[in-house]
């Protein structure tokens, strides 16, 4: 893969790239960050001049069906490899009684750089027009490109990435269609290391359009929370290898737990060198899936600590993001939560325990009023220390009936001081942080490379938001894409560690996560003053380590797995 | 004159006969009757109207204060100057009013919205209308209304209290804080403001001033299983698991039997290796947590319509309590009327209408009220005692007998009854019965009031003896 054509963009200072004899690794040196002396997150609203005109559809008739408040989540992927991160969007459908709205699709925004994007849904033959719920994005087959797959109300749909910019709907050949009426958030990982990504899809709620219920109060129909439905169990596909999956849901150990699945996220979050699955559930004990490392789960969220908040309250999860972000080199959970709940921050602490950290960290108690949705653990100042952002908005007039939030609400950003502790930077952050709209899905990625971490947002029935992240200071970064020979091609569950001075950071390669969605396969570093890493330390999924030499900062690297052979 | 035979009747007093001097402690000892009959009438009928959900603090009812202290001494007949009317001016609703949620609530805010005029600068006044907004999730509203209580009356610390509350709903713990400290420096430090300080405290992550709260409020409460609990999460949060899993269990020693505390001890297990132990209260926490479900309504934030008329109860129930102490007794009676529309079957209701007209001497309305409560079946016998009391007083001695025998059968133990029913047979010259119930009485609680009494009862029979042993027990308990 090359991102000569995404730097070009940007002023590329040099070009090179290294073989390294034991390990791997061609590098792609970039420009210089901008350095002043200000200190402070800047996130600039520029959706208005870059060209994307989708709007979100809930679908909603006046009904108030279930879904209309999951719809939905967004992915940012590469998908022509030409180094700029795209977008794609879910969308819902109308309902009856929404007839004369606009028919609505899913779409997918090819990023053209300098912030333009191109609506190329109908060329890239994503044309398709079912409920979109979540989406996650990873190169299954390893053919060198990323492949789409979207949970629905109704049944998922898996599309190959044919390596020239278009797609193929190959849901049914792959057997993943799915048996549950109401997807939710996905995830790719390699359950049992054979270099093929398997697939996680939480389950909702059995909801269809004859078993909903109405709730009416004061003259509008809200919608029923999900505890008025049955709950069903997750799914987990094996990945054969030939491009076909199978059913493992029941002898996984996934499949015998009920409950109304939202955001997942998959990651090694007990350090024995496989990838567990934690769901976010909707009112019920949040799930943890331990894996054997051959691929049987064992659910442990209640003993690890991550079913609840501290006093035992289960929320009303939503979405979830993992990283470090107290230093201690774990990663740890942010769990987005209902109205009247505070998100919580599960601070791990080694030994497959976690604890509920959100007030020790101060998570402003001002983000209890609101529905938290998309998250995202984000170093954007680039200090190494990672923030945290997330969006807010409920899917009712609750304004009606509660004075304390509405309906739309602006979105907050955390800044991480360092150690863990935050503080609420919203208000100075930029007029990117002053849009008031009802968001669900939220994504991060360098969409200009230039070194930090930009935000795209999905809002519900209304156009999306991009986010420049403007903020200048001193800081160094580095951003890796890691390409696996033997272990999966994305290298989706690749632990990597930076050394920089005195600071060790600490990331992995996720492939579904936030609410419902997708972002961040290409590793980002912020390095503070550090203008360059001793060394970069690769924990394979295949269980192989590799270390990198010395780099220097404010770069992009290309890493690769030694083996070629899988 | 024959005496009780009773078994456990003090022998002397049983077997003696006393001269005919009973003039001389007549005075006394009708002042120790009308203290017993004081004792009987002690009663907090709206006790629980006044408390308002999800920790809110209370507005203690006029009336209900009316009832703690006990009234002025009445006989249980009371003078012929009074006549009762003989038909009471009332008919009691006996099945739950049809009401749409939304009228409801339009009418509450009725309700609040009078109160408010009528009573702009009442902090009273205000309160109620707050627990009215913060009930219905109108919390800036609610929070400007406690603001305003506590700047009219910034000594009572249930507006600092509530106000700290309302911040917290709001997700403004800062501000709980810059209230709770604006009432610490006024004094206050009952062991519900430590409490919340506390709990506000632990909300921001300042952990040692927390516990610096709940060690004071330990002060005040060290048997409050509440605290304990807030200690342990507290410690658990400071890395403390081994001292946290003491706290809860202290608090578990102290009845606490809730989610928080299984999940709190698991968790300070599962951190000290302790895996069965965590597994076994993490289970339980499951349990519990599968029994409690997820109300819809919280999920909606609105109020359902039980939750909505238990707060129509109290909002009016509180209303009717100021217009009561504004000696509004037109308002008062209609507010309450009102709440038992709502809840014709809720005996605190009932009572506080009862109480009114106790109050304002309707004795007919109150004889219909407290009927009513029997009906429904009250097992307080209590209840039973103030029937008596009212029927008394109307003159009824049949009925207020049999109202005092039932209170006797629902507690028989409770001395009140025994000590009422002589009373009144004393009053209607039925003296070996009211003997024998002022026997009864005493030898459950040996008192010298009590002795007192049967002497008062015995020189009526022309039991000089009797008199004389019962005055000496009645000394004898004085001094000891």
């Amino acid at each position: 893969m090359s991102l000569q054509n995404a730097y070009s963009q940007k002023k590329i200072l040099s070009i090179f790239s290294l073989v390294l004899m034991l390990c791997f690794a061609i590098v792609f040196p970039m420009q210089s960050m901008a350095q002043t002396a200000s200190e402070s997150i800047q996130l600039t609203d520029v959706t208005a001049q870059t060209g994307i005109g989708f709007v979100h559809s809930s679908g909603a008739g006046g009904r108030g069906y279930i879904v209309e408040a999951m719809t939905g989540g967004l992915a940012l992927f590469d998908y022509d490899q030409d180094g700029l991160i795209d977008i794609f969007f879910t969308n819902g459908s109308p309902f009856r009684g929404a007839e004369k709205a606009p028919a609505t699709r899913h779409a997918l925004y090819r990023n053209l750089g300098g912030w333009k994007f191109e609506d190329v849904t109908e060329a890239a033959g994503l044309d398709f027009r079912g409920f979109g719920l979540g989406v996650v994005v990873a190169d299954y087959d390893n053919d060198n490109d990323q492949d789409l797959f979207i949970t629905t109300f109704g049944r998922s749909v898996l599309y190959r990435n044919n390596g020239d910019k278009t797609f193929t709907d190959v849901t049914e050949r792959a057997g993943v269609a799915g048996h549950y009426p109401v997807g939710a958030g996905a995830c790719f990982l390699d359950v049992d290391r054979d270099g093929y990504l398997d697939l996680f899809v939480a389950s909702y709620v059995d909801f269809n359009l004859e078993n909903h219920v109405p709730v009416l109060s004061k003259g509008q129909y809200l919608i029923a929370g999900p505890q008025y439905y049955n709950k069903l169990p997750d799914s987990l596909y094996r990945n054969r290898g030939d491009g076909t999956f199978e059913d493992i849901s029941i002898a996984s150990g996934i499949g015998g737990i009920l409950g109304p699945g939202m955001g997942v996220v998959a990651a090694d979050f007990d350090d024995d060198g496989d990838s567990d699955i934690f769901v976010a559930q909707d009112g019920s004990p949040n799930l943890l899936f331990q894996n054997d490392g051959k691929g049987k789960f064992e659910e442990v969220g209640l003993l690890s600590g991550v079913a609840s908040n501290f006093e035992g309250k289960i929320n009303g999860s939503m979405g979830v993001d993992c990283a470090d972000v107290d230093g201690d080199g774990l990663l740890d959970l942010f769990v987005t939560n209902y109205q009247s709940e505070m998100p919580v921050l599960y601070r791990n602490l080694g030994g497959g325990l976690f604890e509920d950290a959100t007030r020790k960290s101060q998570i402003p108690s001002s983000l209890f009023p609101h529905v938290n949705w998309g998250t995202g653990i984000v170093d954007f100042d680039n200090d190494g220390n990672r923030d945290i952002f997330i969006a807010n908005g409920h899917f009712d007039r609750v304004e009606l009936m509660d004075d304390r939030t509405s309906l739309k609400v602006p979105n907050f950003l955390l800044r991480n001081q360092g150690q863990g502790k935050f503080v609420d930077v919203s208000k100075s952050s930029g007029n990117g942080m002053s849009i008031v709209e009802s968001s669900r899905g939220a994504g991060f990625d360098d969409l200009d490379n230039d070194g930090d971490i930009d935000v795209v947002i999905l809002n519900s029935n209304a156009a999306p938001t991009l986010l420049r992240n403007d903020s200048v200071n001193k800081n160094h970064w580095l951003q890796l894409s890691m390409r696996g020979a033997s272990s999966n091609r994305d290298g989706v569950g690749a632990r990597v560690r930076v050394f920089a001075g005195d600071q060790i950071l600490v990331d992995e390669v996720h492939s579904g996560r936030g609410y419902q969605s997708h972002y961040g396969s290409r590793l980002h570093f912020g390095l503070g003053q550090h203008d360059q890493v001793e060394q970069i330390e690769v924990h394979w999924p295949n269980g192989k380590v590799e270390k990198l030499g010395k780099f220097k900062a404010n770069q992009f690297l290309q890493v690769q797995e030694s083996s070629a052979s899988r | 004159m024959e005496v009780s035979n009773h078994e456990s009747a003090p022998e002397s007093v049983a077997n003696t006969n006393v001269a005919n001097i009973w003039w001389i402690p007549l005075i006394a000892i009708l002042a120790l009757v009308l203290s017993v009959i004081a004792i009987v009438l002690t009663r907090n009928a709206l006790e629980g109207q006044a408390v308002l959900a999800d920790g809110q603090s209370t507005l203690r009812s006029e009336l209900a204060q009316s009832r703690t202290i006990p009234p002025s001494p009445a006989p249980l007949v009371e003078s012929p100057k009074l006549q009762p009317k003989p038909n009471p001016a009332l008919r009691l609703v006996r099945e739950p009013i049809e009401i749409n949620s939304e009228l409801l609530q339009a009418e509450m805010e009725r309700v609040v919205l009078d109160l408010q005029n009528r009573f702009p600068k009442l902090p009273d006044a205000l309160h109620v209308a707050a627990m009215m907004k913060a009930q219905t999730r109108q919390y800036s509203e609610a929070r400007k209304l406690w603001e305003e209580c506590t700047r009219l009356a910034p000594k009572q610390e249930i507006y600092c209290v509530n106000l700290a509350s309302t911040a917290m709903e709001i997700g403004d713990n800062e501000f709980a804080i810059v209230a709770l400290n604006r009432g610490a420096a006024l004094g206050f430090d009952s062991f519900d403001f430590l409490h919340h300080m506390a709990i506000a405290l632990s909300k921001l992550g300042r952990y040692d001033e927390a516990l610096t709260a709940i060690q004071k409020s330990m002060l005040k409460s060290k048997n409050d299983s509440s605290n304990w609990i807030l200690l342990g999460q507290v410690q658990l949060e400071q890395g403390k698991p081994s001292e946290a899993e003491t706290s809860f269990r202290r608090a578990m020693e102290l009845g606490a039997a809730t989610p928080s505390v299984y999940v709190g001890l698991g968790n300070a297990c599962a951190r000290q290796g302790k895996r069965d132990e965590a597994t076994k209260n993490l289970k339980i926490y499951s349990e519990l947590m599968s029994r409690d479900k997820l109300s819809g309504q919280v999920r909606y934030q609105v109020l359902s319509e039980k939750e909505i008329r238990r707060t129509a109860s109290t909002v009016f129930t509180e209303a009717a309590t100021v217009y009561f102490r504004q000696k509004d007794n037109m308002q008062t009676e209609r507010l309450l009327m009102r709440c038992v529309a709502l809840a014709p079957k809720d005996m605190s209701g009932l009572r506080a209408l009862a109480d009114l007209y106790f109050k304002t001497k309707m004795l007919a309305e109150e004889r219909v009220v407290r009927e009513r409560i029997l009906d429904l079946g009250s097992l307080d016998f209590r209840d039973c005692v103030d029937l008596a009391k009212v029927c008394a007083q109307l003159q009824d001695s049949s009925s207020a007998e049999a109202s005092l025998k039932l209170a006797m059968t629902l507690n028989p133990s409770a001395i009140e009854p025994y000590a009422t029913l002589a009373q009144f047979h004393l009053q209607s010259g039925e003296l070996d019965k009211a003997r024998w119930f002022a026997q009864q009485a005493i030898e459950m609680q040996p008192t010298a009031e009590g002795f007192r009494f049967l002497a008062t009862i015995c020189q009526k029979q022309n039991d000089e003896l009797g008199a004389s042993q019962a005055l000496k027990f009645a000394q004898q308990l004085e001094k000891e």
